[in-house]
């Protein structure tokens, strides 16, 4: 199918502010949005530049906005997204600072991320067998959910209260804190909630659901943050 | 390299998002809530006035039954009936956080803009009534009940009224409950020392006690007042017969000491979505704290003091 792609181009180096480029391209239904980009930058536009390296979802590199939401470019169908003749839209992530086309600058994210100390603390001795420390089915299904997260920062960046203040800690570092406050394993739980209990913590969250919308796990984004809010508001972790 | 940061394109664009319905809620939630905070701001100053000066209450009132405040109540309406409803979700939801899943909220933002519709559909009919008893009629140069507009209802207590639109809610509002706690798996809680409540804990703990609470009393309020009654039956007389009645001024006070806390604070948490660093932060507090002082203290020495007889 023949249809035109808009991108969003940007060069720091001789542009003050972004510009759209359109491109006729043809494409089969099944194909990605990626493999679009791709043909792009290999037949028409070698300097289309964009970050991906899985290709299946995997890494978490290709988030971006197609037509207006957010989602992993390799993710999304070309047939899900335009019509024969019509015209798809990318533009890159919204709140983090644009870089060059469609690359963002993530260390703001990644800044958050550490913050929550996305790691499990446990400070009691090895079990005696000096192997791991065992967990009840169970126990390991209550946060299985957070462990799907790739990192890609679709949902943060979906999020208007991110949007608004990049100091805000967003969706997905909440999403990381949940996974280690609910492991029975882990002692760190008081210090990640003084975190997530600060001015730009969990509170900023006004449930407005656009993360869990894009997050191409299917993780139920809101849902666990507002585990995390019951959490600090009761001191209970159910 | 140089990374272009522009917090106010990415509000901007951010507009345009191609959100689904949670982010209609949420825009239309905050919309209406600053609205009703501004009409609540006005409000509670002129009303003061029937302890200052009277007869420039009895003219703000009058203000009040003019063709574009009619024609506004039809908006101002909306936002009370829509940010209540959409309130109580939210509350509902954080309390059972499993609720919030992609099917229920793509569900309930429907069912929420129907009830809304549903509860507005009556008190645009009694604007609609006082437009025309007052406005279109008399212009129209007909005999128009003018003084005596015929109410429905007239002789039913308010209390009747409030029953089933309130069970009515609740109903609705329960009925998504459809896939109860599913994705809770551990049975046993346990417990996790928690940081000392800061006033951001604080803040959002008030505002889903105070929306709850609000809910009930602003729409007897208005029911009451704009609605039953309309801005043309208002007079000093009749807020000080209001006022007599410990019920009625002690549900007037409530919604003053909540309302505009509720409203300041949600406008302290918008602008805090979009300034950065403590001072901007520190000092909207600080202005808020003052606001909210100054208009609850007109307000409840108004209350307390009672109307005076021009
Ligand atoms: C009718 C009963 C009411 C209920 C059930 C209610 C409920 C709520 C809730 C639960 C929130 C928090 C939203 C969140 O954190 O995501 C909120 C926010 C807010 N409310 Fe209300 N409210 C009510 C009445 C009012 C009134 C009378 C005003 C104005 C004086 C008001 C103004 C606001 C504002 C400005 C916000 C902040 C919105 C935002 O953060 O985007 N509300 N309301
Ligand atoms: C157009 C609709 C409205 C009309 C005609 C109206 C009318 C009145 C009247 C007659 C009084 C004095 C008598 C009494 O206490 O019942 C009053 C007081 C008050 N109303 Fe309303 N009201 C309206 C809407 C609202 C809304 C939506 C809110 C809150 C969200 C509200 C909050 C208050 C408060 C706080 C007071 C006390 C003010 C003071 O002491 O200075 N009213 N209103
Ligand atoms: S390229 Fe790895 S997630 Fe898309």
């Amino acid at each position: 199918m023949k249809f035109k792609v808009k991108i969003k181009r940007y060069n720091p180096e001789t542009e003050q502010k972004p510009h759209f480029e359109t491109y006729e391209v043809e494409a089969d239904p099944g194909d990605r949005v990626l493999d679009v980009l791709h043909y792009v930058k290999w037949q028409q536009d070698g300097t289309l530049t964009l970050r991906r390296s899985c290709a299946h979802g995997i890494c978490g590199s290709d988030a971006m906005r197609i037509n207006g939401q957010n989602a992993l470019a390799c993710k999304v169908l070309v047939k899900d997204v335009v019509k024969e003749g019509g015209l798809l839209t990318v533009e890159p992530l919204l709140g983090l600072p644009l870089v060059k086309d469609l690359i963002v600058d993530m260390e703001p994210f990644f800044e958050h991320y550490r913050s929550v100390m996305p790691f499990l603390v446990n400070n009691d001795a090895l079990p005696a067998d000096g192997r791991e420390r065992l967990q009840s089915p169970e126990a390991r299904d209550r946060f299985d959910k957070g462990t799907w997260c790739i990192l890609c920062a679709a949902c943060t960046t979906s999020c208007p209260s991110f949007w608004g203040n990049d100091q805000y800690i967003g969706p997905a570092a909440i999403v990381q804190a949940h996974r280690f406050v609910f492991d029975d394993r882990d002692q760190g739980a008081a210090d990640r909630l003084e975190v997530l209990g600060q001015q730009f913590g969990v509170w900023r969250c006004r449930t407005a659901f656009n993360c869990t919308n894009a997050c191409p796990r299917e993780i139920p984004v809101t849902q666990l943050i507002g585990e995390v809010k019951q959490a600090l508001a009761t001191g209970k972790l159910e | 390299m140089a990374a272009i940061t522009s917090r106010f394109s990415s509000f901007v664009e951010g507009v345009l998002y191609r959100g689904r319905e949670g982010h209609w809620a949420f825009i239309f939630h905050r919309v209406s809530g600053l609205a009703i905070l501004l009409f609540v701001a006005i409000h509670v100053v002129d009303t003061s006035w029937v302890a200052y000066w009277p007869t420039s209450y009895e003219h703000a009132i009058g203000l009040y039954g003019s063709l574009p405040f009619l024609i506004s109540e039809y908006f101002l309406f909306a936002a009370i009936v829509y940010h209540g409803i959409n309130g109580l979700n939210i509350i509902i939801k954080d309390t059972f956080p499993s609720w919030w899943n992609k099917h229920l909220q793509a569900n309930s933002f429907w069912k929420i803009i129907a009830l809304s519709a549903l509860c507005w559909l009556p008190a645009a009919y009694f604007v609609t009534l006082n437009i025309y008893n007052f406005h279109l009629c008399p212009a129209l140069g007909g005999s128009c009940g003018g003084a005596e507009p015929p109410v429905p209802f007239a002789g039913l207590s308010i209390t009747y009224l409030i029953v089933p639109v309130v069970s009515l809610i609740l109903a609705a509002v329960l009925a998504y409950g459809g896939t109860f706690n599913q994705n809770v798996v551990a049975k046993a809680p346990r417990y996790v020392s928690v940081p000392g409540r800061n006033l951001e804990t604080w803040s959002w703990l008030f505002m889903r006690w105070s929306g709850g609470l609000l809910l009930l009393l602003i729409w007897i309020h208005v029911l009451a007042n704009a609605l039953l009654t309309g801005a043309h039956h208002i007079d000093l007389a009749y807020v000080a017969d209001r006022w007599a009645q410990p019920l009625n001024w002690g549900a007037t006070f409530t919604i003053l000491m909540l309302a505009v806390l509720h409203g300041l604070n949600g406008l302290r948490a918008v602008l805090g979505d979009y300034l950065h660093g403590q001072a901007a932060n520190r000092a909207v507090a600080v202005v808020i704290l003052i606001a909210w002082l100054v208009l609850t203290g007109l307000g409840a020495y108004a209350m307390f003091a009672g109307v005076q007889t021009a």
